[in-house]
């Protein structure tokens, strides 16, 4: 073996050949007769060994390509053995040139070739992993676009909402009851009325509860909200204990009173919200699904085509250094990445369709939204009625927050005018004020038609925008067949044909 | 606790025997599901607790240093031309707090107020308009507690109203704000517990104030009452805890859910409270030194006050209407100790409660806030 391919430690079989990277133009062919050493500031790495082919170098004479910025090349006389000795110690910048920080402070292993092989290899690693990792998750966005997943989420998102109603019914029920004195004829109804709606929201809960089996998240909420109704219940059921209490005093109502007070504010604060943030879980798939969807289509097509684009990068690069041979492994690698975009395509080939077609889905689960926050304002403000015409020892405060709902004066609101005498019943001076009152806002009344008729209307609004939303499902294309799984597989092949490919490209130079 | 409402619903859908073993099964899984495998959201499942519930700083201005008042201006037999010239239908109208068991509250069977508070306030009515019937002269507006009500004395506030009587502390720094009449009331604050398991016969948790160190002990918002507690110093060195809320039956409610360890308030009203709830008691063990608090004490049994309250209407200050009432009112009380109604009220609404009887007023005063 050459002595200087020796000392390099290049590969045996192809030893003549020096190409010499330089990032300095003035690095210059004229450097000197035999004697090929870089500037004073150059370091070492520039001139590191690539190829030295046996044969094909004229004696005394090594090729020196450079690299870098100018693209020319220079050559150097040397002479065969001794005078390469000589100029292979100039090439290490150790003998001709003074040392100016030493050879293995410039020298950078990260530049070599097999380091860069390496490095390539880690990369295109990384881009496959990606690859396959947004293969895989963008299944589930893909198909919430599709009609049966929509479908399912519109379908929970009811129940949500059934859920969310029937506990501002309850409360309306169960204020109604403590606007009564103990023993009054109607209590029963009243009474019998709060049970059958809070049977209604158990139901709508265990209904929910045995079909999210399978989601975790929508059981745990479920759960909070099951939690928080039997809190609800209790003091409910002590505010009863306290109003029937055998030998009650007169002012019993006043205590029992302030129990639905606090169970109403229980409600509000806890139990609604919480239903709430059901119902926003449930329908968060169908408010979210485009928005979703456009990323992770972006990212499902671009990922394998980024990725092909660096197979080709790192194929063009091997190729220009070894004699114009394609890498087998990268090869099969690219035509593997080309599958995973095939694939892609074929998972994601309703979201045109579907991307035209989901604003308008959005716009109605928001107006369903919208409505069935009207109705629990609604249904909490029929509940403030109560409490301050009851019992409680703040009406002032229930009339505020019965005029801070704004349920005057709007279309689907109540006619306030029905509650004027209401607000003032406990301290007019007339005697059958109260009793008035009550018959006003209880059903048969005035002002109980009006809220009656203002919640017939937005619940019969929401029964509509349940089939508007059903509509716009239905009209949503099917999802294809996914394959994030298969395309994943296959972005694990073509990471197992670049280590083989490149491992062996490795090889090549040991 | 999911249980429960599972089971519940399951009964309640009834069905054959097949669709009860399939309930049955579905409440088991639901069962375990819900209370195995997924806790609700939240660790802990958030007590219940009234609007307005909050804790505050222990600390300030000591109990026996609150300065009261036991003097008005002098009674005056003539009405207010102001208010005596109110067209039928538009008498007197007067601030109450309806959740006082004893001195005002909402009877949802008589469909009335009532307490010790209205009938002293019907007197006043009966003798500016002699011979109508009182109630048709009477208009009660539900006022906060405390300082509270006192912008509702302002000529321009939409719900105005004459004269407050809320069992309100006549203080020297609320004499600032709004005149009062003369005491019309001793009591002093005490504390209620709730009885060891809630049997009716059992004795108090918690013996005197001065075990409450360290305890949540609630009142009413911006009252003396919540001063007092805040700035009490058990034997140890140790402050209740305060916790204040909106209304006092507030703090009944929270006692009984077991979120406070007391209510502290004017006896007067307290006894009220175990009226309602019997489930509950007073102390009966007395705080130490409190001989300055005990004056009007009627020592029937261990006097358990902590502060000297006497209690008084209050009106508009710089109003000279407002003052006029004030003066009427006095000579209303006055006439009411001669004709036994204030005996009357006090026997049918606090026949139990450990005063002296009507209060004798202190020295007429001639300006405001007297000196």
């Amino acid at each position: 073996m050459h002595p200087v391919a020796q000392r390099l430690g290049v590969p045996r079989r192809r030893t003549d050949r020096y190409t010499v990277a330089s990032r300095r133009a003035t690095a210059r062919s004229d450097t000197g007769h035999g004697a090929a050493h870089p500037p004073a500031a150059l370091p070492s790495w520039i001139f590191s060994p690539v190829s030295i082919r046996a044969g094909q170098a004229r004696a005394g004479e090594l090729e020196v390509a450079r690299a870098g910025r100018t693209g020319a090349r220079m050559t150097v006389g040397v002479e065969v053995g001794r005078r390469a000795e000589a100029s292979t110690a100039t090439l290490t910048g150790s003998a001709a040139q003074p040392d100016r920080g030493g050879p293995a402070r410039w020298r950078d292993p990260l530049r070599t070739t097999p380091a860069r092989i390496v490095v390539h290899g880690l990369l295109l690693a990384a881009l496959l992993v990606a690859t396959a990792v947004v293969a895989l998750r963008a299944g589930g966005p893909a198909t919430t676009l599709g009609e049966r997943s929509a479908a399912a989420a519109a379908r929970t998102g009811t129940s949500a909402r059934q859920i969310y109603v029937g506990l501002a019914d309850a409360d309306v029920a169960a204020s109604a009851v403590f606007l009564l004195p103990p023993g009054a004829d109607r209590m029963a109804g009243l009474k019998a009325d709060y049970q059958r709606k809070i049977h209604e929201v158990e139901h709508a809960l265990n209904a929910s509860m045995g079909a999210a089996v399978d989601d975790p998240d929508r059981l745990a909420k479920l759960a909070t909200i099951a939690a928080r109704l039997q809190v609800y219940q209790r003091i409910i059921s002590d505010a009863l204990a306290v109003a029937e209490a055998r030998g009650t005093v007169a002012s019993q109502g006043v205590l029992a009173s302030a129990y639905a007070r606090e169970a109403s504010y229980y409600l509000s604060t806890q139990l609604l919200t919480a239903a709430q943030t059901l119902w926003d879980y449930d329908t968060r798939l169908l408010r979210e699904a485009r928005v979703d969807a456009r990323w992770w289509a972006a990212a499902s097509l671009l990922m394998p085509l980024l990725t092909l684009a660096a197979l080709g990068a790192v194929q063009w690069w091997l190729w220009r250094r070894t004699r114009r041979r394609l890498n087998a492994g990268l090869l099969v690698a690219s035509a593997g990445v080309a599958a995973v975009l095939a694939l892609a395509v074929a998972s994601w080939s309703h979201w045109p369709a579907a991307d035209s077609r989901f604003p308008e889905l959005e716009r109605a689960v928001a107006e369903q939204s919208a409505t069935q926050q009207r109705l629990g304002t609604l249904l909490a403000g029929r509940a403030d009625v109560y409490l301050g015409l009851g019992a409680s020892v703040d009406p002032v405060g229930h009339h505020e927050d019965f005029d801070g709902r704004k349920l005057c004066d709007v279309p689907d609101g109540v006619d306030c005018a029905t509650l004027t005498d209401v607000w003032t019943a406990r301290q007019s001076q007339e005697p059958d004020a109260f009793r008035r009152a009550m018959d006003a806002v209880l059903d048969a009344g005035p002002a109980g038609r009006s809220f009656d008729a203002a919640t017939a209307t937005l619940t019969a609004r929401l029964d509509e925008g349940d089939k508007v939303v059903a509509g716009y499902v239905d009209r949503l294309p099917a999802t294809p067949r996914q394959f994030g799984g298969l395309a994943a597989w296959v972005t694990l092949l073509a990471g197992a044909a670049v280590v083989g490919g490149l491992r062996q490209r490795l090889a090549e130079y040991r | 606790m999911t249980t429960q409402v599972t089971t519940r619903s399951a009964a309640r859908r009834g069905g054959g025997p097949v669709a009860a073993r399939a309930a049955r099964a579905g409440v088991l899984l639901l069962a375990v599901a819900a209370c195995t495998a997924v806790p609700p959201d939240s660790t802990t499942v958030p007590a219940a607790a009234p609007s307005g519930v909050q804790q505050i700083a222990a600390g300030g201005e000591p109990a026996n240093a609150i300065c009261t008042v036991r003097s008005s201006f002098a009674p005056s037999s003539t009405p207010p031309r102001a208010i005596l010239d109110r067209a039928p239908g538009q008498g007197l109208v007067a601030g109450v707090d309806p959740s006082d068991a004893t001195m005002s509250h909402w009877n949802a069977v008589t469909q009335q107020f009532e307490g010790f508070n209205i009938d002293l306030l019907l007197a006043v009515v009966r003798a500016i308009w002699p011979g109508e019937e009182p109630r048709k002269r009477l208009t009660f507006k539900v006022v906060p507690p405390g300082q509270g009500a006192f912008e509702m004395l302002a000529p321009d506030h939409p719900d105005r109203v004459d004269v407050i009587a809320t069992s309100l502390t006549a203080s020297c720094e609320r004499a600032k704000q709004v005149v009062f009449s003369n005491d019309y009331l001793d009591s002093g604050q005490t504390a209620l517990v709730r009885r060891v398991d809630g049997r009716p016969d059992g004795p108090p948790e918690y013996a005197g104030i001065e075990q409450l160190g360290g305890r949540r002990v609630c009142a009413a918002a911006r009252t003396t009452s919540l001063a007092a507690i805040a700035s009490y110093r058990t034997a140890d060195g140790a402050h209740p805890v305060p916790v204040q809320a909106a209304h006092a039956i507030d703090c009944l409610v929270m006692l009984r859910q077991g979120q406070v360890d007391a209510v502290s308030t004017d006896e007067n009203i307290l006894i009220g409270f175990t009226r309602m709830a019997p489930d509950t008691v007073l102390v009966t063990e007395s705080p130490r030194d409190n001989a300055p608090f005990c004056r009007y004490h009627d020592g029937r049994r261990p006097c358990t006050w902590f502060t000297d309250e006497p209690h008084a209407f209050a009106f508009a200050r710089d109003n000279p209407d407002s003052v006029e009432l004030a003066r009427f009112v006095n000579h209303v009380l006055e006439s009411t100790r001669a004709s036994g109604a204030w005996s009357a009220a006090h026997q049918q609404w606090l026949a139990d409660h450990p005063d002296r009887g009507q209060p004798t007023p202190g020295p007429p005063v001639t300006s405001w806030p007297p000196g």
